[in-house]
């Protein structure tokens, strides 16, 4: 909604000033979105003399002015008819913002002669127009000043309006709320009831009182429907509406001015009187706005005898509006139901002023004055004569009485008002009240506020005026009757997880839980209850099902940044149906192209298999999960060979291996990835309470490590050789591979280096004992596993 | 002679030499000794203890020179093995946590100190909790500007995806009694892009609702999660009438700015800045609940997540926390550890 500080001061009188009349605006919750004064533009504009004019050599329609300011002289490019010698006129120079046309004058040439400047219609400066082509002024405007000096200043206000204050769209419904703050009285217009001439030719006929409970008709013979007069045309430019003729002007002026939207019709392109009533079948409509729309059954229309002419309270209808040649008019004012202007509104997509209004419902106590004020403007500005009144319906039911109890106030806000100032308050918002009591009275609110139904809406009109800057703050105890934990041991999972991995080098990433269907592997999982019906784009159209597809398009995007290396997470919900239930935790992790940046140090490799499981097998550490069964993946994302998954206590609760080389192309991925998954649904599930350990016991004794070389077969794996060499002694502890070789020529046998810690507890072994020790180990790899010593 | 000859030049392989040619066994030295007995006893005396503190000195002499050596050799070795101390370092691996992920954690230590819990709730919701629950009617104008995404209709109830957090709220109070002290954070959707919205952003919610809860107590715990969050102690703060369908009255929350040339100060200045909006939970969302509002009172407020990240960390395109561009990623690189560890035992 906006409005000129000018246009407030017709309804009440202003003692503020502009800035500080936005603050208390803002305080009432209309709040100023922005003030603009009318005339930091106007500072650009010169007065100018035209000292010479003659013909553009290479156009004949175009002008060479000169133009002087009093001390400058200027050349400007003109095409303007009455740009003649003499002529007082406005200058703007280059650079100059032309509020009326919204562009920057730029320099440049029109037919090969560059200008310094324009000279300026009313128009283009934003005024109304008094003549074609440019501003012509009297000797009163002062050559060499600018116009700012001579336009009286006014600032417009643009408010944004909350939903329920349909009452504040207009500028009298502002001066209301704002003249109950300051306990200014608004200015009353009398307008006189007019009685009228002679009988409509058109009358009203209701089929839907619900809907439209009552409707007010009157014809108008009026002399012509020309351009409106200056005063009328500046109120519309002032808040950036245009001027588009005497009838459409008034009816947008008294939509503004006291809410109450208005149409006219041109009577010559009726046909019979006019119904109100609901399409029954589906049809067509052509709006003012010369677009088609298709009605559906329940929509509220008003026909003639043979068409569709108004949707009501939305768009009047191409078929009957008014033009230059209306000589014959037909005023519709009414009040519709807002839930039906609503309903169709939405469907249909219209947003006009008018629809604005009758959705956040309008004063029903407005009609007969918004058809009065229209009655005098046309009468004042088109002539001609006007005809009775015609009606129908019945009055509307007058609103129900809230019982308020004083003593609510302070139980809500949490600070005390006296009961005679909370009803000051609400009386100078114009609620009326019966059965006063000591503590509790019957209001019934003004018939403008549809948004005040129950207690609290009477508590917050009288915290309104009171201002909000008047709660106190009071505050309570943290652990004040909170019931339980403030992160349950999933959440608080999800946050340990995060840290740790952030801590070792790798970046979160946060995406988008939509996803293009052509992204969820495999294509059979996908599922239609899992479709947007409205996608921003089909990039984006399906609820993901793992997150494996956006980190890698995030990888794949740095890689073409000149980015080689990514190594980033994602901790999110994927989605394997559209209840809470199948709303699934996972973790996700992406490494992908070279381990590291380059360096001098080193040489630098790609990041491999034993880097993703190394990151997968952390996680789990971190949840005490240290014991699991490894196994080959089948999962479709992994490279078959090189992946796996890891079961525990029965159920896979991670994946891990490089990318599947089939999916490389449709992710875009040219270097080296590797995808790991852990399930946090299942892992949290295993979070021990307990964070206490096992006691250890160090040795105080020397570290005694052996190492073996064992040469064994490729089907077997190295797992099991390190469990068979742990199992053959309790005093062996920790086994390390150190190295792993497969001759070229037989890659069926592979040799693998183990370094064994022999753990000397309670004392130094003596070779004796060790060799003991050394020996077992052998066997047992020899007899369990069929792998022998390698010969050194 | 000898203090002369252990002056020049010498090195640590010679010194041993020089000092067998005077104190070895066939050294002067010795042969000095040797001679004594050809003296009397009176004179043998005093030669002899002279001879003695000679030879000490001298065996000192070579000690210090032998030392020095030695210290010169290692200074020498040492001034060879110099590098090039402005070679780049080894590369340590710099990760962190998402600036959402930050901000939110920073809200929910913030409220989680006051004692609220953290709950979540489906993205997936219908439109019971994410609309009528919370007295959004069908053709309530609040609807507009939510502009919901909707599920491919596959069963009886229409699927959207919430566009707000607010559900949460309606779930938590169908299925606990009061006292409840809630915070809910997560992702919400709504379908707009463009470069000031983005179709999934983050919304914290909160609600507290018990016996005797005032808007006092709304703003008095406001302004803690304001001033702590942006950590400012005196941050001028303002409530302002406002609209929300599930709370009345209902209150939208500035605080104090100051834009000068585009850039913007939180804190002073004369500007105001909209954060947040919060209010008294609206009785019929009560009633839809199944809680009794003459018993019991509460209130609610809701803020988005991105908002305060690009507030606090002076981010300027909304865009970018979506499009995980790895510089930028590093750039606003978090560290994880500010998240107070304190809270997981409360």
């Amino acid at each position: 909604m906006k409005l000129t500080y000018s246009w407030l001061g017709e309804h009440i009188s202003l003692e503020k000033k502009p800035l500080e009349l936005a603050s208390y605006l803002t305080s009432l919750g209309l709040e100023v979105e922005k003030l603009e004064s009318s005339n930091v533009a106007l500072k650009k504009f010169y007065i100018c003399d035209i000292i010479k004019s003659y013909k553009h050599p290479n156009a004949d329609r175009l002008k060479i002015c000169e133009v002087t300011t009093g001390e400058d002289v200027f050349k400007v490019v003109c095409g303007a008819e009455n740009a003649i010698q003499g002529l007082r006129s406005v200058f703007a120079p280059n650079g100059a913002y032309i509020p009326g046309k919204k562009f920057k004058i730029e320099k440049k040439s029109i037919r090969g002669i560059e200008g310094d400047g324009m000279l300026c219609s009313e128009e283009e400066i934003g005024l109304p127009e008094n003549n074609d082509g440019i501003i012509e002024l009297n000797k009163e405007y002062d050559l060499g000043k600018t116009l700012d000096n001579y336009i009286k200043e006014d600032f417009l206000f643009h408010i944004g309006l909350t939903p329920n204050r349909g009452d504040c769209a207009s500028v009298r419904g502002i001066a209301r709320d704002l003249g109950a703050k300051l306990k200014i009285k608004l200015n009353k217009k009398i307008i006189n009831q007019e009685q009228g001439k002679f009988e409509s030719i058109v009358s009203w006929n209701l089929s839907d009182e619900k809907d439209c409970p009552l409707i007010y008709g009157r014809h108008f013979k009026i002399n012509e429907n020309k351009e409106s007069p200056f005063w009328l045309k500046n109120k519309l430019i002032s808040i950036g509406l245009k001027p588009i003729s005497s009838l459409v002007d008034i009816t947008n002026y008294i939509l503004f001015d006291i809410g109450r939207p208005l149409h006219v019709f041109d009577i010559q392109k009726l046909d019979g009187d006019l119904k109100v009533s609901k399409v029954k079948h589906r049809e067509k409509f052509i709006g003012l706005d010369k677009k088609e729309y298709l009605l559906e059954e329940g929509d509220l229309v008003i026909r003639d005898s043979k068409k569709i002419v108004s949707l009501a309270g939305i768009m009047g209808g191409l078929n009957s509006c008014v033009d230059e040649y209306t000589k014959e008019v037909f005023l519709e004012v009414a009040y519709f139901e807002s839930k039906q202007i609503a309903q169709t509104g939405r469907r249909i997509g219209i947003s006009s002023d008018s629809r604005y209004r009758f959705e956040r419902g309008i004063d029903p106590n407005g009609l007969l004055e918004g058809l009065d004020l229209a009655t005098k403007l046309i009468n004042d500005i088109c002539g001609g004569i006007f005809s009775k009144y015609k009606v129908a319906g019945k009055n509307i039911e007058e609103k129900k009485s809230i019982k308020y109890n004083y003593n609510s106030f302070e139980k809500l806000v949490g600070y005390k008002i006296p009961a005679d100032k909370q009803i000051e308050y609400l009386s100078r918002l114009k609620f009326s009240f019966n059965n006063k009591k000591l503590d509790n009275i019957d209001l019934i609110p003004p018939s403008w506020r549809h948004d005040i139904i129950i207690e609290n809406d009477i508590i917050e009109e009288i915290l309104r005026i009171d201002g909000y800057d008047q709660i106190p703050m009071l505050g309570f105890l943290p652990k004040d009757r909170a019931s339980e934990k403030i992160l349950s041991k999933e959440k608080s999972l999800v946050f340990d997880i995060k840290e740790n991995l952030a801590k070792i080098g790798l970046l979160e990433a946060i995406t988008f839980t939509f996803i293009s269907e052509k992204k969820v592997i495999p294509a059979e999982s996908i599922l239609e209850s899992l479709k947007l019906e409205n996608p921003i784009s089909m990039d984006m159209n399906i609820m993901r099902n793992s997150l494996f597809p956006n980190l890698l398009d995030i990888s794949s995007k740095n890689f073409s940044r000149g980015l080689d290396s990514s190594e980033i997470f994602e901790l999110g919900y994927i989605f394997k149906g559209t209840s809470f239930s199948n709303q699934k935790t996972k973790l996700a992790i992406l490494i992908s192209g070279y381990e590291t940046d380059k360096t001098w140090h080193f040489k630098r490799r790609f990041f491999d298999f034993f880097d993703i499981k190394a990151h997968v097998i952390n996680v789990l550490k971190k949840i005490d999960i240290n014991k699991f069964d490894l196994n080959r993946s089948k999962n479709d994302w992994y490279h078959p060979g090189i992946s796996a998954e890891i079961k525990f206590e029965g159920k896979i609760i991670a994946s891990f291996g490089q990318l599947h080389p089939n999916l490389e192309k449709i992710f875009d991925i040219k270097q080296p990835t590797f995808l790991g998954e852990i399930d946090i649904d299942a892992v949290s599930n295993f979070v021990s309470n307990k964070a206490e350990k096992i006691p250890l016991v160090l040795s105080p004794y020397l570290r005694l490590k052996k190492d073996f070389s064992f040469l064994m077969d490729t089907e077997k794996t190295v797992e099991d050789l390190i469990s068979i060499v742990k199992k053959s002694d309790k005093l062996v502890g920790e086994v390390i591979v150190f190295d792993i070789y497969t001759e070229p020529k037989n890659k069926k046998t592979v040799s693998v280096g183990l370094e064994v810690e022999i753990i000397q507890k309670e004392k130094v072994l003596n070779s004796e004992e060790i060799n003991y020790i050394m020996n077992k180990i052998i066997q047992n790899a020899e007899k369990k596993l069929d792998a022998r010593l390698r010969n050194l | 002679m000898i203090s002369e000859e252990l002056n020049n030049e010498i090195k640590i392989e010679n010194l041993d030499e020089i000092k067998i040619k005077y104190l070895g066994k066939k050294g002067l030295f010795t042969s000095l000794i040797k001679k004594l007995s050809l003296l009397d006893n009176n004179t043998r005396a005093v030669v002899g203890k002279n001879l003695n503190l000679l030879k000490k000195d001298i065996e000192k002499q070579f000690k210090d020179k032998k030392e020095l050596l030695i210290k010169q050799i290692l200074h020498d070795k040492l001034n060879n093995e110099k590098i090039d101390i402005s070679l780049p370092a080894r590369q340590i691996k710099v990760g962190g946590i998402h600036p959402i992920s930050k901000t939110m954690n920073e809200i929910i230590s913030i409220m989680g100190s006051q004692g609220f819990a953290v709950k979540e709730g489906p993205h997936i919701e219908d439109d019971f909790y994410n609309f009528t629950a919370l007295n959004i009617a069908e053709d309530h104008p609040a609807r507009q500007d939510h502009d919901t995404f909707y599920f491919k209709r596959t069963g009886e109830m229409k699927k959207l995806l919430r566009t707000h957090t607010s559900p949460v709220q309606i779930r938590i109070m169908q299925n606990d009694t009061p006292p409840i002290k809630i915070i809910a954070p997560g992702s919400t959707y709504r379908c707009d892009d463009d470069s000031t919205h983005s179709p999934m952003f983050h919304q914290v919610e909160g609600l507290f609702v018990d016996q005797g809860i005032t808007m006092a107590n709304l703003k008095w715990v406001i302004r803690k999660l304001l001033t702590e969050f942006f950590g400012i102690e005196d941050l001028p703060m303002r409530f302002r009438p406002s609209y929300f369908p599930f709370t009345e009255p209902s209150a939208e929350v500035d605080i104090g700015c100051c834009i000068k040339e585009g850039k913007l100060t939180i804190g002073g200045g004369s500007d105001w800045l909209e954060v947040m909006g919060c209010g008294m939970v609206h009785p019929k969302v009560f009633k839809n609940c199944g809680i009794d509002s003459k018993k019991f009172s509460g209130f609610a407020f809701g803020l988005g997540v991105e908002r305060f990240a690009m507030l606090k960390h002076g981010i300027t395109d909304l865009r970018m926390f979506y499009e995980n561009d790895l510089r930028w990623l590093k750039h606003y690189n978090f560290s994880a550890t500010g998240f107070p560890s304190l809270l997981r035992g409360l």
